[in-house]
């Protein structure tokens, strides 16, 4: 049965990989019709309401049954609101149902685990396969792994992501957000990596170095956006990333890292303006946490290049500084103040219709247990000229 | 012997198996199987276990497992690790969605435990340090976890 369900899962994957498109209804339908072909009428291609969460429900109560392997997942809602802008979409004030996010980590073998995620985007009506990766290990210093996952670049990237209950904020800053959401960095790659933990005398060094898919910008809905070449590559320039952490042996609670990814990203037809470019990121950062106390800093320098005209280098960069303390693990006060500046001239964030901006944000976050938490928060944004408020509340889980 | 006497042997009778339990109850055993390498371990080592930072020891692939009973996996994880239940249980939420890997199972009883870590070679796991007297493992430490 194990098997079964195995086979279930990595078919669901194949095929949310292959039609981006397909709801998950759809693609757990074509998985049902195929392994219980009397259950379902073979003439049923509609779905009502009740019939696709139904058939979800089943596929995770045979996985609960037999143990085959245990589901987790974060979901969230939010109410937020906009004051002084006429443009925004929360102008109006307005409930929003986050993406659910379900995720399985198996261990398989004596040195072999996998790791899939997949992001039922609600709006979109579409399942996203955000990462699915095999590891070996072959000890604690070398890892290999293989798929698709986050990409090294910075901490926050790889520690929070789409785990609204275990992020300190409602949302993540603006220079780390998501591709299709119209963020600026790759934050998906699929690729190999190896990573490992080292020890030096009291000092402790995380590494991760990776080759992968280069991203590419596609036009969606009149828009440039990044996309992260699942299926294939779109020119021969492969994707270099790496990431160093240091956690010094004379400062325990500190973390000391660098992050950088190289890669080359040009614009399919339709972009505008044209976009090839050779592109640097190098992202410096600094995490201390005691107890109570956490700091996170991250400072992320873009150096995009020209690869038609004149070939001039295009420097922007984004950073942010988080401070929160944690009271009686409950109460937790949090300041977030973030910028983005951008190049005018650059091609690839014209294309990616992308500007400067700068946000400060103060929230209280309240811990009703270990997988469950209210945030409240309120936001001073200038994005160019469009100066205006957000307020926003949010009731996150995980599960 | 008059009945005073035979109160007073009775008082101390149960005393004595009162205390012996609560001398008991106070030492927490972290035993692992026979072909485990390592033969002692420190608490810091047994920190990046039970965090998942340390998943290797020589050749071999660490089990770890955890208890349900909450009597001693409170105290294991307060006075041994140095950390409360619900940050241990967030933790792990955080690790296993950052990186994969999964947390020490977790058993149902020391003599689950014991079973366990026989069974596997990277096995390792906590008891009650009077509940150690089994064959096919091995106690790597014990620690006092009294108040």
């Amino acid at each position: 049965m194990k098997k079964i369900l195995f086979n279930y899962l990595m078919r669901f994957l194949q095929k949310s990989m292959s039609s981006p498109k397909s709801s998950i209804g759809d693609m757990l339908f074509q998985a049902l019709r195929t392994r219980f072909p009397l259950r379902i009428p073979a003439g049923m291609t509609k779905w009502g309401l009740l019939q696709e969460p139904l058939i979800f429900t089943v596929i995770i109560l045979l996985a609960g049954n037999t143990h085959a392997f245990e589901l987790k997942g974060f979901g969230d809602v939010s109410f937020e609101k906009v004051s002084g802008s006429q443009s925004k979409e929360y102008r109006r004030g307005s409930f929003v149902l986050g993406d659910v996010d379900l995720y399985i980590s198996e261990q398989i073998g004596d040195r072999l685990d996998i790791l899939g995620e997949i992001l039922l985007e609600l709006e979109d009506e579409e399942a996203d396969v955000e990462r699915f990766h095999i590891t070996y290990t072959f000890n604690d210093a070398v890892k290999i792994r293989a798929g698709r996952f986050h990409t090294p670049i910075g901490f926050w990237n790889t520690a929070y992501h789409h785990g609204a209950q275990i992020q300190p904020s409602i949302d993540r800053p603006e220079i780390l957000k998501y591709e299709h959401e119209g963020g600026v960095l790759p934050m998906h790659t699929v690729g190999i990596s190896t990573t490992g933990r080292v020890k030096a005398g009291a000092s402790v060094i995380v590494y991760d170095l990776m080759i992968g898919n280069g991203n590419k910008i596609e036009e969606k809905d009149g828009k440039g956006v990044l996309h992260p070449n699942v299926k294939y590559d779109d020119n021969y320039n492969k994707s270099f990333a790496f990431s160093l952490t240091v956690k010094p042996g004379v400062v325990p609670d500190l973390k000391i890292g660098i992050t950088s990814d190289i890669l080359r990203i040009q614009g399919e037809a339709g972009v505008i303006p044209t976009v090839d470019v050779d592109q640097t990121i190098i992202a410096p950062a600094i995490i201390y946490n005691t107890d109570n106390l956490e700091i996170w800093g991250e400072y992320f320098h873009i150096r995009n290049k020209n690869r038609n005209g004149d070939g001039e280098a295009k420097i922007s960069n984004g950073y942010y500084l988080l401070l929160t303390y944690l009271i009686k693990e409950k109460w937790m006060p949090y300041i977030l103040y973030e910028t983005r500046n951008i190049d005018g001239g650059d091609s690839y964030f014209n294309a990616l219709n992308s500007g400067d901006i700068n946000e400060g944000i103060l929230g209280l976050r309240y811990n009703i247990s270990y997988r469950s938490c209210i945030k409240a928060e309120g936001r001073l944004i200038e994005e160019g000229n469009d100066h205006y408020n957000e307020y926003a509340v949010q009731w996150a889980i995980s599960f | 012997m008059d009945f005073r006497m035979k109160q007073f042997l009775f008082i101390a009778a149960v005393l004595v198996i009162m205390f012996s339990s609560v001398s008991y109850a106070e030492e927490i055993a972290i035993i692992a199987n026979r072909a485990y390498p390592a033969n002692t371990i420190s608490t810091h080592i047994l920190r990046e276990i039970y965090f998942g930072e340390k998943a290797m020891e020589g050749n071999v692939r660490i089990k770890p497992f955890g208890q349900r009973s909450r009597e001693i996996r409170k105290k294991f994880l307060t006075k041994v690790l140095g950390v409360s239940e619900d940050g241990y249980n967030a933790y792990w939420i955080k690790k296993v969605f950052q990186e994969g890997g999964i947390p020490p199972v977790m058993k149902s009883s020391s003599d689950e435990v014991i079973r366990a870590v026989k069974e596997e070679d990277g096995g390792i796991g906590y008891i009650w340090k009077h509940e150690g007297d089994a064959s096919g493992i091995k106690v790597l430490l014990t620690v006092d976890v009294g108040d």
